[in-house]
């Protein structure tokens, strides 16, 4: 189904068939499970925050004005409900001093090194949600910069800076592991 | 950069724990903004109730404070001239009127 299509169905709702939302759930549940399932580590409070923001989404559906795709829409949504819910959580992560001066060079040898693939993937479980979730959207998903910028509330010029920095926390997270 | 490890970081990341929805979550979900739909909607009907019968009070309450005088006056001087309840006949025919035109119509433009 094309956006235009989304648009009308979404029109359709508000008009008072409740019943159509079941289209944007069968379609767009799983992919907004997975960017929830990967910040919140119980299958069941996953699935309890995935039906709030969808039911949220449903709330405000008239305040959906189609300036980003509907999907992207109901992935912000569900991305903040997390984040909060990550907050009342009062999870821990890792602060890591970003001062030391290390070479771009360096960054991309270790982020190519297929050897190190285990030791990436504990130091990706060691980044803040948003930094997980900045990762996932643009390695795993591949999204567009613009969704993902639209996603975590941030510019698009940001993106490109931020990701610098994750890479080089990813880097010194792996430092300091080996160290120890 | 191609930061080729990491993408497979991630890939394993993701593959490590295969999370998927419940295949009723559709369901369970419309079920849920059904319900929350129906408590929104008589929530809104108790405002609506109390919201009228305040403005009601408070209108009969002003009536009263600024004509009730006069009101009473005038309540007074119908009875004592019994002719004042001419109009009383008159009165309750087109209120008897108006009630059934009101109910009829609700029946029939109910159905849209």
């Amino acid at each position: 189904m094309q956006q235009a299509d989304e648009q009308q169905l979404i029109a359709r709702i508000l008009d008072g068939h409740a019943e159509d939302y079941g289209y944007f759930l069968t379609r767009y549940g799983q992919e907004v499970f997975r960017l929830v399932a990967r910040l919140v580590p119980q299958q069941q409070d996953a699935e309890e925050l995935v039906q709030d923001a969808f039911v949220r989404a449903f709330n405000r559906l008239d305040t959906y004005t189609g300036e980003a795709q509907f999907q992207t829409w109901l992935c912000r949504i569900a991305y903040n409900l997390t984040v909060s819910w990550l907050r009342k959580q009062k999870m821990k992560y890792i602060s890591i001093d970003e001062r030391p001066d290390i070479s771009d060079a360096d960054i991309d040898r270790l982020l190519d090194d297929n050897s190190r693939v285990e030791q990436l993937r504990d130091a990706c479980a060691q980044l803040t949600p948003d930094e997980q979730t900045l990762v996932n959207l643009y390695y795993y998903d591949e999204k567009p910069i613009r969704d993902i910028a639209y996603i975590l509330g941030l510019e698009q010029g940001n993106i490109a800076t931020r990701l610098f920095r994750i890479r080089k926390k990813l880097y010194l997270i792996i430092k300091k592991t080996e160290k120890l | 950069m191609t930061d080729r490890a990491l993408h497979e970081a991630l890939r394993q990341q993701a593959e490590q724990h295969p999370m998927e929805l419940p295949s009723n979550f559709a369901y369970t979900t419309m079920r849920r903004i059904a319900k929350e739909q129906q408590a929104r909607q008589r929530h809104e009907k108790v405002v609506a109730t109390v919201t009228i019968g305040a403005c009601s009070l408070l209108g009969i309450g002003v009536m009263g404070y600024c004509y009730g005088e006069a009101l009473l006056k005038g309540l007074y001087a119908m009875l004592h001239h019994t002719e004042g309840f001419g109009v009383v006949p008159g009165l309750a025919f087109c209120c008897l009127f108006l009630a059934t035109l009101n109910y009829f119509l609700r029946r029939h433009f109910s159905r849209y």
